[in-house]
């Protein structure tokens, strides 16, 4: 499967993670001729999903791997050779640990030896007698083909960008969702459902009559936003208008942590617009505004790559990447794939983690603290498996903890087995950042107590922190023709990632629609082979 | 106008194998009955369709997903793999080399895609480009075929429309055979469409049983 590439091609794309690859799609769309080269092996750089022994391996890789320094290429006069890639941004401070032993004793083994035989029913029937099944760390591994793990989760708003743009564009054809089926926050000691809708409020036994007059009410003026209700609270935070309307602590509680995903200190105006974005999804697919990819969020970026390779788009991962060759203008001529081959395009694109030091120098890296647990069990059990969306307020509501809870109907984890994220704002250490969410969440490591736990135990976890560029400003020092992609970023969604696509496309590209509609295989015309046509539209 | 049939199946296939053995060749002359020496690559199209009445009660549409020379260093998407009952690797006659390359692309396949229970998918190997070089079938073929459970084996040519129908029936038989073992995938996910009602899709995708 070695084959030399093309040598020149409109644009040259490094990095398979999901901005690169909505523009590698744009690309190929309108007939553009498009490398999309990755020095790793896999899609998705820092939004990929991973299996368990994947994972295992991710702490020891070395994310400058292939990047080769020893290319002998002739250069022109005036032309220089970049190294490609920088130490600037990667998962920093990893830590994984498995809490349960690694195989059963002897005795137990031989109880085991049947069900290792993997007669389905049969182990179907003893979950349904109500033992809890004991895992061990190689009884998770021998499942591990059945994980995705992922490295940015990302949760979609059903009516968010990115929803719009899968239907636009009929990408959506490329991957399949669920819904989130239940939103929960922290209040007063308890993990509580969050209410989404109108039914749902009217519903909940735990809020009032009269709260729920005020919850409708506020939500109401929030989706009309007439003037006069804000105008006082331009410079004042949400928190201060939702006291001010004489609310019940429980209300403001919903209102500002879970439907305004807000902490105290949220601007008024972005408070309002949260909750809008909030009620805006509600109603179009399932109970709650939110989606999750089936098979995880490293779908996402590889939903776009096909589309791309389909129009055209030339893929090539796991390759030895020598050098950018910029000429005597610092304008991008070339790629160097392997030692000798010099690829040229008119446009480069390049996730951010492959960027040339010099062009990201000046680049300002905040953290994101996370955390992924292997769970036995589900955060607030239930009949039936959920999708959890959890909104924790850290530290009095300063901080706001997002938690997604995936159980195997995703596609993510084996049966009996959950996974959770955890994210929020760096301020200290990931540990350090997630400790007050998980110790209210699971059990406590250490089993001292008589009384019986009903919280899920971790089985397994693993805490880093990931760069976040959302902020920054990633034309500074970067050639004309040159283009940095933002890795994931906080956010739940990925919205912002779009919005960054598109700007980098229509920067090469003015005045071109930006991912028309695909047309579907039936719809496309064949001729006589020598002139096959598609639809432009 | 299929009231006529019990039951309309979605079968997707995929056909893998090195640049150039003649994947799309084979898939234009199954799915269509044609044949060209200089296929371009087909823009924008993700598989090619054919339909096939297997017998009086079945009637089954058959995707047959091409690599279209586009992933191809060998690295494909989940989405080519993702729900797929049955593949195809092709291999060229008169290169070698590319034989040697099959078993990549099965370990590739058996790493990334299963049948629901953990079975793996049903596989055929077609040694192409048969109207020129017959005589020279790879001497380990045979026993690679048993050592990886390959279905069979077929000497083909798209050219001279040789052994590609019997070949693609075998594999569609042992698919079938799964799915009468097995109501395969069935989930209640979502593809998103413009409005909620075209939402959830019983396993509407692929392998259904009317």
């Amino acid at each position: 499967m070695d084959y030399e590439l093309p040598t020149e091609f409109d644009i040259i794309i490094v990095g398979t993670g999901i901005v690169e690859s909505i523009v590698s799609a744009a690309a190929s769309r309108i007939g553009k001729t498009v490398l999309h080269i990755d020095s790793q092996d896999y899609y998705g750089g820092f939004w990929a999903s991973f299996n368990l022994e994947q994972i295992d391996k991710l702490c020891e890789r070395n994310q400058n791997a292939n990047v080769d320094i020893s290319a002998d290429v002739q250069l022109n006069e005036g032309e220089r050779l970049i190294q490609i890639g920088n130490n600037n941004f990667d998962l920093k401070n990893t830590s994984q640990k498995w809490s349960i032993p690694e195989k059963l004793e002897l005795k137990d083994v031989s109880e085991n030896v049947e069900g290792d035989n993997c007669d389905v029913t049969e182990t179907e029937a003893d979950n349904g007698t109500g033992t809890e099944e004991v895992w061990t760390q190689e009884k998770l591994m021998r499942e591990s083909r059945k994980f995705n793990i992922d490295i940015a989760p990302k949760i979609q708003f059903a009516r968010g960008d990115f929803v719009e743009l899968l239907i636009s564009s009929n990408i959506a054809r490329y991957s399949e969702y669920r819904s989130v089926s239940r939103v929960l926050t922290w209040l007063n000691g308890e993990l509580e459902v969050v209410p989404c809708s109108r039914s749902d409020v009217f519903s909940n036994p735990k809020v009032s009559v009269i709260e729920k007059r005020m919850l409708m009410k506020l939500l109401g003026a929030c989706m009309d936003s007439e003037e006069n209700e804000f105008k006082d609270y331009k410079i004042k935070t949400f928190h201060t208008y939702l006291n001010d309307k004489r609310l019940t602590d429980n209300v403001i509680h919903y209102v500002l942590y879970a439907i305004a995903m807000s902490t105290v200190d949220t601007p008024c105006s972005e408070g309002v617009e949260n909750i809008k974005r909030f009620l805006n999804s509600l109603g179009r697919f399932g109970k709650t505004p939110f989606l999750y990819s089936m098979y995880g969020s490293g779908e996402l970026s590889q939903a776009f790559c096909r589309l791309s390779a389909v129009f055209g788009g030339v893929y090539a991962l796991n390759q030895n990447l020598g050098g950018f060759v910029f000429d005597a203008e610092n304008k991008f001529k070339g790629l160097v794939c392997g030692k000798q081959q010099v690829i040229k395009a008119s446009h480069l694109v390049m996730g951010i983690e492959k960027s040339p030091e010099e062009f990201v120098k000046s680049v300002e890296v905040s953290y994101i603290s996370r955390g992924i647990f292997i769970t036995n069990g589900s955060v607030k059990g239930s009949e039936k498996e959920h999708l959890t969306l959890l909104f924790y307020p850290l530290k009095g509501g300063r901080e706001l903890c997002n938690v997604i809870e995936l159980g195997t109907l995703t596609g993510t984890c084996p049966k009996g087995i959950y996974i959770v994220h955890m994210f929020t704002k760096q301020i200290n250490t990931p540990k350090e950042d997630l400790e007050e969410c998980v110790s209210k969440l699971f059990q406590s490591e250490k089993e001292d107590s008589d009384v019986k736990d009903a919280r899920p135990q971790v089985l397994w976890s693993f805490y880093y922190s990931a760069p976040d560029t959302n902020t920054a400003n990633l034309r500074k020092d970067v050639p004309e023709n040159a283009f940095l992609c933002p890795g994931p970023d906080c956010d739940l969604d990925i919205d912002y990632s779009i919005k960054k696509a598109k700007e980098i496309f229509n920067s090469m590209y003015p005045d071109v629609e930006f991912l028309p509609r695909a047309p579907d295989p039936e719809e496309i015309i064949i001729g006589d082979g020598s002139d096959e046509q598609i639809p432009k539209k | 106008m299929c009231d006529l049939f019990k039951r309309e199946l979605l079968f997707k296939v995929l056909v893998i194998g090195d640049f150039g053995v003649g994947k799309t060749s084979i898939i234009k002359r199954y799915a269509e009955g044609t044949f060209s020496t200089k296929y371009k690559i087909t823009i924008g199209a993700d598989f090619a369709l054919k339909q096939i009445d297997w017998d009086s009660e079945t009637r089954i549409n058959i995707q047959l997903w091409d690599i279209a020379g586009h992933e191809r260093f060998g690295y494909l998407t989940s989405v080519y793999y993702r729900y797929a009952v049955a593949a195809a690797i092709v291999f060229d006659l008169t290169r070698p080399d590319t034989f040697v390359a099959v078993s990549k692309w099965l370990n590739d396949l058996r790493d990334k895609v299963s049948l629901p229970h953990g079975k793996p998918l049903p596989v055929i190997i077609l040694a192409n480009k048969g109207d020129v070089a017959a005589n020279k079938v790879p001497v380990q073929i045979e026993e690679f075929c048993k050592k990886n459970q390959i279905v069979s084996w077929y000497i083909t040519s798209a050219k001279e429309n040789r052994n590609i129908d019997s070949a693609m029936n075998r594999l569609i038989l042992e698919a079938l055979e799964n799915q009468r073992n097995n109501n395969l995938y069935n989930s209640d996910s979502l593809m998103l469409a413009e409005e909620a009602n075209s939402g959830t899709h019983n396993s509407s995708r692929l392998c259904c049983s009317r």
